[in-house]
């Protein structure tokens, strides 16, 4: 028993470090040393205000974009802390196509480039980092920026310095600033690491507007605020702003006191007029129960108007990235064989803290949860859109392909060992391999714009995808034909009698009783077939909840069985020796016309659509064989990419 | 040779960091400016036509280099100043150092690492020396050296280019912005998971059909989904390039729309998703565009020079002034000491692939 105590006390310290790692893989920094000084700095707008040419007509029915909106560069207190030196204007140079050399060595270039992107450095220490990189401070002798500037040394000297940092610097979850770096000032105008991170967020804006080229690439300026709390427990988000006049300066997740409460406040407050911002949970996977807690942070009860800033503010959810997904994990409020996917954590065992998955952690439970909400306080917090994003650290956005990863944690994950073998960090309990080259996100918009795309975004016409380029498209109405999905007039029909995903499907009318959807997806084109579309369905009967999964159109010629509604296997394989695949099995294209055989008009209820690829192969899979060793035993050799579009929500008018 | 070859590398130290290296303007254009910036009087219209004589520039000149070369000259001790010795103690020093910090002996590549600092650290010691940086503190000499660097840094990063820099830099780039062949088109689609193999003799008959009839191409582009499928992605597309029209359709269908005669209907052309009918509205040749049409792009590459251009260049240049005699059999003994590292850790820069 006292060797299992002092395990479980050593576990607890490990934890505690892990926390302070994620709180770092959240915050982060920056190095650049021009905006600090910014006297000859380039104004906001010197190049945005030149486009290459007149943009084509912008298309009503909308086309679907791509894009990442989680980046983390060398401004970045972790991504610097693991050694990546790459600042954000080379994240913006590796989005838009071009070929740069990565953390580690290896040149590398997107196959298609993003359409749109944002730098996403971690809020807190966005001054310290800048001024441990600035001779003329004080703060660049102490041991701890010496300590930093080392990280980039070689692999092994990044992974025993990251170590060393998250456990003896960074423990970060007491809201502060270091002190080390910043002085003894308390957090406020006063404070130089504040100050700091002022002019920094200038720079973050100018690198945004550097690369901003309307019609061919869209850059928004935003960062990641990064709250956390006890062992790494993430109520992180991801802050994008349209346009206009942004806020002076960062109130970073220490001046905030790791409290979201006061993040929408501020953003109420200081983004108005022509000021337009989001804000994007993420990693709720890693939210010890608490990203979806049915009251506020700091334990007391929901009240309507904070619900109703927060459903303004934050209208998306980012359900896959890196650090694995957060849609759902099969046994937790669900048995649905599909949520086994790139799942980081077990369920956690009684009395299990942290590092463990429980239901309120997945997007799919908070939907339903939402719904119940819904009928408590009069607005539903819990209503949220999809997108997927990488939250690279190696400053490379958008490099989700699973054949040519070369990692997303600077130089400690930047060799294929590393990544097979090791844990993130020394002494950390978390397998690099249970990692994920992250996902991307999906718009329709009129053209790529900021202003299109960002509109795109707050009425949830997005969709995530775990990094393919699966396009896939949901509408509702309750007066669709039911072959509308091969009308000629699809589009115009379904926009003009229904709602595209991310809507509010309106009452039913008299006379109608079930809703009808057209479900469309096409494959990525240089990825495997589709296998087959399905619908997922959540609804509340009063205060329970309720779901179901429905497989609505089937690759090969297949049906769904009326009573399992699933799909009869396709076939489809992979040769796990060299990673082809069936290419005579699958879909380039499915399409149905769904009417919800089970609907009852009086329950409110959501639908999105998940898109499912014929199985290839992991990227685990291809650096064993890179590597010439055999597969690993510990995860799927082979994944299912996915796309998972935005729900539709169904409200029954007053009850 | 009136001046020594000492005092030489003086002057330009100091023209280096008073011009902001760039080495597309002549030199003369940083005299130009240094001049009206420090020397007000240099205005009034007598002394102005005095400096026009090129006797005056001879002898400002002069009278320079000799103010540079009695602050300087103290330190030129022969060939001493320019060799860097790394004796055994050294090697000794860096290796004990880094053993107490890091818990373990360094391995043979770090060792070369320490070395390689140690020689860029002793460069640009001596030359922050050299340019009087140590005058305002007794700062230590590390501090002196990342003040170095940090110039370096700070050189790149102040100065929006002008319009002339930009105009200069994309004349000397052109080729890098030429343009490929680009078509623009409308095409009809039909869809080989609805229609299996049929798509393809369905997309002939409607050819058939749209030759026969007459039926005018903005009008076929409006009929495209009556006539065959609704396709996700767009039904025309203004001109694209091949690898933009391969990333939408697949490379077989990229590479035969740029081959179509424009102004007609043609195909069937096999895309990633099945088989459309093509017209190509418009054939654009491949082209240099002219700087207004790529303005932002070529900002951002000149800005991207500019910084490669100070990170490297600067310590280059400093670095070729010098000759470094490293105590090879003092080296080859600290290697020889080293741990094997746990795996083989890649060359930096050999591993090339690309997504």
């Amino acid at each position: 028993m006292s060797t299992q105590s002092s395990v479980l006390k050593r576990s607890r310290k490990i934890a505690s470090q892990l926390v302070a790692i994620l709180l770092i893989s959240a915050a982060s920094f920056w190095y650049a040393s021009d905006s600090s000084r910014g006297k000859g700095a380039t104004p906001a707008s010197a190049t945005q205000s030149a486009p290459a040419g007149p943009l084509p007509a912008p298309n009503a029915l909308r086309n679907a974009y791509f894009g990442d909106l989680h980046v983390h560069t060398s401004y970045s207190l972790d991504a610097y802390a693991m050694g990546n030196r790459n600042d954000p204007r080379v994240a913006y140079r590796y989005g838009r196509g071009e070929a740069v050399v990565l953390p580690g060595g290896v040149r590398s270039q997107l196959r298609v480039p993003l359409d749109f992107m944002a730098v996403t450095d971690h809020d807190i220490w966005l001054g310290e980092i800048s001024l441990c990189q600035d001779p003329a401070d004080p703060a660049y002798n102490t041991s701890i920026c010496r300590d930093l500037r080392w990280a980039d040394q070689d692999y092994d000297t990044s992974r025993t310095l990251f170590t060393g940092l998250i456990s003896s610097y960074f423990d970060i979850s007491p809201a502060r600033h270091n002190t080390e770096i910043c002085g003894d000032v308390a957090p406020g105008e006063r404070n130089k690491c504040v100050e700091r991170a002022r002019s920094i967020w200038k720079q973050i804006q100018r690198n945004a507007n550097e690369f901003y080229q309307p019609g061919l690439f869209t850059t928004f300026a935003g960062f990641e605020w990064t709250a956390g709390f006890k062992r790494v427990g993430m109520l992180h988000r991801n802050v994008i702003f349209r346009g206009g006049k942004l806020p002076d300066t960062v109130l970073s997740a220490v001046e905030l006191n790791n409290t979201p409460e006061r993040l929408w406040q501020w953003l109420e407050r200081d983004c108005t007029d022509d000021c337009q911002v989001i804000s994007i949970p993420h990693n709720t996977n890693w939210g010890w129960g608490r990203d979806f807690a049915t009251e506020n942070s700091d334990g007391s009860p929901f009240n309507a108007d904070g619900l109703k800033r927060r459903a303004r503010t934050e209208p998306l959810v980012e359900i896959h990235q890196v650090k694995g997904n957060s849609e759902c994990s099969t046994g937790l409020g669900t048995d649905d064989e599909q949520c086994n996917f790139e799942q980081l954590f077990k369920p956690c065992k009684p009395g299990e803290e942290a590092f463990c998955a429980r239901a309120a952690d997945y997007v799919r439970n908070a939907l339903k949860t939402g719904l119940v909400l819904e009928q408590q306080y009069g607005v539903n917090p819990f209503k949220y859109g999809f997108i997927g994003s990488t939250d690279t650290h190696s400053s490379a956005p958008g490099s989700t392909d699973e054949a040519t990863w070369h990692g997303a944690h600077g130089l400690t994950d930047s060799r294929p060992e590393s990544r097979l073998d090791r844990e993130l960090a020394e002494r950390v309990p978390i397998k690099e391999i249970a990692f994920n080259p992250g996902g991307l996100a999906g718009v329709w918009a009129e053209e790529n714009t900021r202003e299109s795309i960002f509109d795109a975004l707050k009425r949830r016409e997005s969709f995530a995808t775990s990094g393919t380029r699966i396009r896939v498209r949901f509408f509702a109405g309750w007066n669709y034909p039911d072959d509308l999905d091969r009308r000629p007039d699809l589009l115009q029909r379904a926009y003009r009698d229904g709602v595209p995903m991310g809507g509010d499907l309106p009452p039913s009318p008299a006379g109608t009783r079930a809703p009808r959807f057209v479900v469309w997806a096409i494959k990525d084109p240089s990825s495997a077939g589709l296998q087959k579309i399905q619908v997922i369905k959540g609804w509340a009967e009063g205060p329970k909840t309720f779901e179901r999964v429905y497989d609505v159109a089937c690759s090969d010629g297949l049906a769904p069985d009326g009573k399992t509604h699933r799909c009869p296997d396709n076939g489809a394989k992979v040769n796990l020796t060299d990673c082809s695949y069936s290419s005579n099995k699958g879909a380039a294209e499915l399409s149905t016309t769904w009417t919800d055989p089970d609907s009852n008009p009086s329950d409110r209820a959501f639908y999105y659509v998940r898109a499912l690829e014929n199985p290839t192969c992991r990227w685990s899979t291809y650096d064993a064989h890179q590597l010439g060793l055999k597969l690993p035993d510990n995860v799927p050799a082979t994944v299912q990419e996915r796309a998972w579009s935005s729900p539709i929500w169904y409200t029954p008018s007053a009850q | 040779m009136p001046l020594s070859t000492q005092t030489e590398i003086e002057v330009e130290t100091v023209a280096t960091s008073l011009s902001i290296v760039d080495e597309g303007e002549p030199r003369e254009c940083h005299l130009t400016s240094w001049r009206r910036a420090a020397i007000p009087w240099l205005k009034t219209p007598s002394l102005r036509s005095v400096m026009r004589e090129p006797l005056a520039h001879f002898l400002l000149a002069g009278a320079l280099l000799l103010i540079l070369s009695s602050l300087f000259g103290r330190s030129a001790a022969g060939n001493n100043r320019s060799r860097i010795q790394v004796s055994a103690p050294e090697i000794q020093r860096l290796r004990e150092i880094w053993t107490r910090q890091w818990g373990r002996p360094p391995d043979a590549k770090q060792m070369d690492n320490l070395i390689a600092d140690y020689v860029r650290e002793e460069i640009y010691y001596r030359e922050a020396l050299d340019s009087g940086l140590d005058k305002d503190d007794t700062i230590i000499r590390r501090r002196l050296v990342e003040k170095m660097e940090f110039l370096s840094q700070e050189i790149a990063s102040t100065n929006d280019p002008s319009e002339a820099d930009l105009q200069q830099f994309f004349e000397s780039n052109r080729q890098k912005y030429s343009l490929p062949a680009e078509a623009g088109f409308t095409h009809i689609y039909f869809s080989s998971s609805r229609r299996g193999a049929a798509a393809f003799q369905d997309a002939r008959d409607v050819l058939a059909r749209l030759e026969s009839s007459q039926i005018s191409r903005a009008d076929a582009a409006i009929l495209g989904a009556r006539l065959g499928d609704n396709f996700m992605l767009r039904s025309e597309y203004p001109p694209q390039t091949r690898d933009q029209i391969k990333n939408l359709f697949g490379d077989e269908f990229a590479v035969k729309v740029l081959e179509l005669e424009s102004g007609k209907w043609a195909g069937p052309v096999r895309s990633t998703y099945g088989w459309h009918l093509v017209c190509v509205l418009e054939h654009v040749a491949p082209r240099l565009p002219a700087l207004s049409e790529i303005r932002s792009q070529v900002a951002i590459d000149y800005k991207n020079q500019r910084l490669q251009a100070a990170s490297d260049g600067y310590y280059d240049r400093l670095r070729k002034r010098y000759q470094v005699e490293i105590d090879q059999g003092a080296l080859a003994a600290a290697k020889s000491q080293a741990v094997p590292a746990p795996s083989a850790a890649p060359t930096a820069g050999s591993a090339a692939d690309v997504d």
